[in-house]
């Protein structure tokens, strides 16, 4: 019969039944005619017949037995092996489920983060064909800077690479519903599409429609799914309602699917470009960056073939148009950087390597134990080989026993996976799009099975061969091998705990070195806000409005100082800039360029950030519109341009003109740095103009106070209904999202390294454990010989810290090779920190003599007269 | 499979129903029962329903193969018959019977 039948035989259950009981009828009813033949009474031949037969049903149910179950019978029976053979020993197989279960567990959580940020493809068509398309300035370095339409349109018409190309523009507004007057209003980030970009994303509305790249069709709107749950209750009367975005009144006319997030989940609703406030002007405005290029890819071409050919292109543009674009190039990444980003998959590849070694230690633990308990059982192992049990069949009960306790560590591990995901989305660092959509679900699961079978084999194999080798005719079989093999295991587990800590330190260190950094400025009883006006409003008027809220804000009682600044905080790296000119100086070298920030300030911003002015003065009413143009530069600054000069007085111009007449621009004060960058960043060039002399908003309110936001909220809501006032936080909250991504990164490791070193610790203990009692025999004989407790504990001690000290050392040979991983993330320490090394160095070798250290009194308290009496 | 050389009443067991089926041709398992009775002059007294346990092991061993066919009296009957592993099988078993009785004789002619 074939395994095909026999599987078969599974589930034709019912008719292979009745094909046996047919079979046993015909066997009974041919004797009872043979019977009767012979002259027996009906009666008589009957109940001779079914003596002869013996148990009509056992005989039924042993012949279908022999068929169904013969196949699976020894696996049964290797599983009911196992169990009890995991049963006689409860706390090592507690011991080895748990962390099993740890480490499956953890690993198939950050799985199914991997998979729902990284693995899983974008909600797009053939999403890893869209490619977007950035500008980028020779100027500055900066490679992802908005396209103007001019050049957008040259690209669609020049390049071949593409099936169908569109562009997108972020942006940010007041959004209301004009028809609702209760309705607040409410800052939103929102995007227009320019061309078809729905279709090139190949995704259409969930209800209603989307829009085309029909100009004809200018004001009208898509939600998306959140949004419209959010402010419509999700109700599908939304189609046809008009909003008001950015001052501009638009038709609600489509719904997207609620996995549709393009380009991030920040935006809210998209709009035609046609809408655009004068984009027929923008049409020919070359040097006014605009959008994003996003394009399918035509079917013969590479990301790497329309990267060369978008190169070409903006080389023709560059020649063409020398003023606008003479240092303009393009750059082409596929759609899934954009939408990962850099630093996302780094870091979730970083853990995932980390919760890997984790596991392999889990694996190398359990490894060892069912290779010491082989050891132990070599006698056994030895006698049912020799009663002509097949090696293979010993072999595949050893790996049926180490896939039965991964199974059982899968099945285990299944609450702490959906615990750990929970806990992974509530501890990672905002911004990671579609982490939320993580769950357990069929991918995971498989992911979680896989895993479990791969490790049941990886940790099963060595003792599986290990144990069915040719026995070497002594009873302790093969006992120096296996213990040398075990000896290695530990070694690797120590040397991958070693990694992990070493890891852990650098960034403990560095986390500890970024949090003392002082940031600057204080950060007791200060608060940031959000405010917006309209932005229909005219520059002149909105400037009015934030003089009187800081005002008005300033006269409340607590509030001891208030400033608006454009920005307080910049994410991480930033393009390099200069200035134009500096008074008495040659024009600057490019290559001297580096991070600097331009700002607009209003109020008592440096007073309100507790920046103290070093020298100089600080703005008054006096720099208004008409005064000559003043600026306070930060020390940065003033070292990069005036040093060991006093900067106070000397002139400088930005890229864009000040005063009436394009006229210098004098420094008047200098305040003391800031971590404007976040505090893992040094501070960079700052140069703070006031708002009375600048054409920029100052939207970020500063407000020293000892009261709480509601009277603010309330004198900025009597100042103007339609201000939006939002995203209120405490500077220490803000700075705290600032190095959320380091928090998230060095807690994960840290609690990855003790999980390893937890299990490194339990498996030298339980290697140690099995050593000695091993060799009671061999210590009771040292005692009876003379061996005092002290140097039989000694011999145990050695043997681990030996073992320790090796795993130490590859570990930190390891770490080393390693480092420049995390390089990148590393703040004030060096990767070969003498006082991390020193620590984890100091740390194993504690956790190795704790673990070893019950042994080792267990050895002491050998009793030499029962040790030799055991033979 | 290894495990049935050391049990010998099954492989008795499987040593009779083999022989008989290489010799005799297809065989319902009735027809094996009533053969080996008349062959043994009914000294080994076979439980009629352990034999069918041991033709389906055998059938899944390979050694046998199956099929139905109509009995002499026109009913629907299940014939068993020796395949060429069962051939080679009963040679096994055959030897090791040998080598059984040859020891078993060798142990009563010693004492």
């Amino acid at each position: 019969m074939s395994w095909l039948d026999r599987c078969l035989n599974l589930f034709r259950g019912r008719k292979l039944n009745s094909e046996i009981e047919e079979e046993l009828r015909f066997h009974e009813e041919a004797r009872i005619a043979d019977n009767l033949a012979a002259g027996m009474t009906p009666d008589e031949a009957r109940r001779d017949a079914a003596r002869r037969f013996g148990g009509h049903t056992a005989a039924l149910e042993r012949s279908r037995d022999a068929d169904i179950v013969m196949w699976m019978e020894t696996i049964i029976q290797d599983v009911r092996y196992a169990w009890r053979s995991l049963r006689r020993t409860p706390v090592v197989t507690a011991v080895a489920l748990g962390s099993l279960a740890l480490a499956i567990g953890a690993n198939t959580a950050l799985f199914s983060v991997v998979n729902a940020v990284l693995l899983r493809s974008l909600p797009y068509r053939d999403a890893n064909r869209l490619a977007v398309i950035w500008s980028t300035s020779t100027l500055n370095g900066s490679n992802s800077i908005n396209t103007s339409v001019p050049n957008f349109e040259d690209w669609k018409a020049r390049s071949h690479s593409f099936a169908e190309l569109a562009a997108y523009r972020e942006s940010d507004g007041p959004f209301f519903r004009p028809g609702n007057q209760a309705d607040e209003p409410e800052w939103i980030d929102y995007a227009w599409a320019e061309d078809d970009l729905f279709h090139v994303l190949g995704r259409g509305a969930a209800i209603g429609r989307v829009f085309t790249g029909d100009s004809r069709e200018a004001q009208v709107a898509v939600l998306s799914h959140g949004f419209w749950k959010r402010r419509f209750a999700g109700s599908p009367d939304v189609i046809g309602q008009t909003i008001s975005v950015g001052g501009i009144d638009f038709q609600v006319i489509g719904v997207m699917p609620e996995d549709f997030a393009f380009p991030s989940k920040d935006i809210r609703l998209w709009v035609p470009a046609a809408a655009y406030p004068h984009f027929d002007q923008r049409r020919a405005q070359r040097d006014a960056g605009f959008g994003v290029g996003v394009g399918r890819l035509s079917d013969r071409a590479t990301i790497e073939s329309a990267r060369a050919e978008m190169n070409v292109i903006a080389r023709q543009l560059a020649l063409q148009y020398p003023k606008e674009d003479g240092e303009r190039g393009a750059n082409l990444v596929p759609l899934a950087t954009l939408i990962h980003g850099e630093t996302v998959p780094y870091m979730l590849v970083l853990l995932f390597a980390a919760v890997g070694f984790v596991l392999l230690i889990a694996c190398a633990n359990v490894a060892n134990l069912l290779l010491a308990r082989g050891a132990a059982r070599s006698g056994e192992v030895a006698l049912r080989i020799a009663l002509g049990a097949g090696r293979w069949r010993v072999a595949r009960q050893m790996l049926t026993e180490s896939l039965f306790l991964s199974a059982a560590a899968g099945a285990l591990s299944f609450p702490l996976v959906a615990w750990g995901i929970r806990a992974l989305i509530v501890l990672a660092p905002p911004g990671i799009d579609r982490l939320d959509e993580a769950h357990l679900d069929f991918q995971v699961l498989a992911f979680s099975v896989g895993l479990s079978f791969v490790t049941g084999v990886a940790f099963g194999l060595a003792p599986a061969i290990r144990i069915s080798k040719p026995a070497s005719g002594r009873r302790h079989t093969g006992g120096t091998q296996s213990q040398t093999m075990r000896r290695a295991l530990i070694v690797a587990e120590f040397a991958l705990a070693v990694v992990l800590l070493t890891g852990a330190g650098l960034l403990l260190r560095s986390f500890a070195a970024v949090q003392a950094v002082d940031p600057g400025f204080a950060r007791d009883h200060i608060f940031t806000a959000t405010l917006r006006f309209r932005n229909t409003l005219p520059r002149v008027d909105r400037a009015g409005l934030y003089r009187e809220a800081i005002r008005r804000v300033g006269m409340l009682p607590g509030v001891s100082a208030v400033g608006g600044i454009n920005n307080i905080f910049y994410a991480g790296e930033r393009g390099n800039f200069g200035l134009r000119a500096v008074e008495g100086r040659l024009a600057e070298d490019r290559d001297r360029w580096s991070p600097m920030a331009w700002n607009t300030v209003s109020g008592d911003y440096f007073q309100a950030m507790g920046l103290p002015l070093l020298r100089g003065r600080l703005f008054t009413d006096r720099d208004n519109p008409n005064a000559p143009p003043a600026v306070i530069i930060n020390e940065t600054m003033a070292r990069r341009y005036w040093p060991g000069e006093d900067p106070i007085g000397k002139g400088i111009k930005g890229f864009d003109a000040r005063g009436h007449n394009d006229e210098w621009v004098r420094v008047i004060g200098v305040v003391k740095d800031m971590h404007s960058r976040g505090l893992d960043y040094a501070p960079m060039a700052q140069i703070y103009e006031p708002q009375a002399q600048s054409l920029d908003e100052t939207e970020d309110m500063v407000v020293r106070s000892q009261t709480s936001v509601a009277p603010i909220r309330d004198a900025i809501r009597n100042l103007d209904k339609t201000a939006v006032w939002s995203d209120v936080f405490t500077l220490d909250d803000k700075l705290r999202e600032l190095t959320a991504p380091r928090r998230f990164q060095t807690l994960l490791l840290s609690l990855f390294a003790l999980l390893a070193l937890a299990l490194a610790g339990v498996g030298i203990f339980g290697m140690m454990h099995y050593s000695v009692a091993q060799r009671t025999q061999e210590i009771g004989i040292r005692m009876a010989l003379g061996a005092r407790p002290q140097s039989v504990v000694g011999m145990v001690v050695q043997e681990a810290v030996v073992l320790a000290a090796i795993g130490l050392g590859i570990g930190l040979a390891a770490s080393f090779g390693l480092s420049r991983f995390i390089r990148s993330l590393l703040f004030g320490v060096s990767a070969s920190d003498p006082w991390t090394l020193a620590g984890v160095a100091f740390v194993l070798t504690a956790v190795a003599l704790l673990a070893c250290s019950i042994p080792a009194r267990r050895a002491a308290r050998v009793d030499p007269v029962l040790a030799l009496r055991r033979e | 499979m290894a495990k049935h050389t050391n049990d010998r009443l099954q492989g008795t067991l499987d040593l009779l129903v083999l022989k008989t089926l290489a010799s005799r041709g297809p065989m319902h398992g009735y027809g094996i029962t009533l053969h080996i009775e008349k062959i043994s002059q009914e000294v080994l007294h076979l439980e009629e329903g352990s034999l069918y346990p041991a033709l389906h092991r055998m059938t899944q061993e390979g050694w046998l193969r199956a099929e139905w066919g109509a009995s002499e009296n026109n009913r629907r009957a299940r014939y068993y018959s020796v395949t060429a592993a069962g051939r080679r099988q009963l040679g096994e078993e055959e030897r090791n019977w040998a080598a059984l009785t040859g020891a078993v004789a060798r142990v009563l002619e010693f004492t």
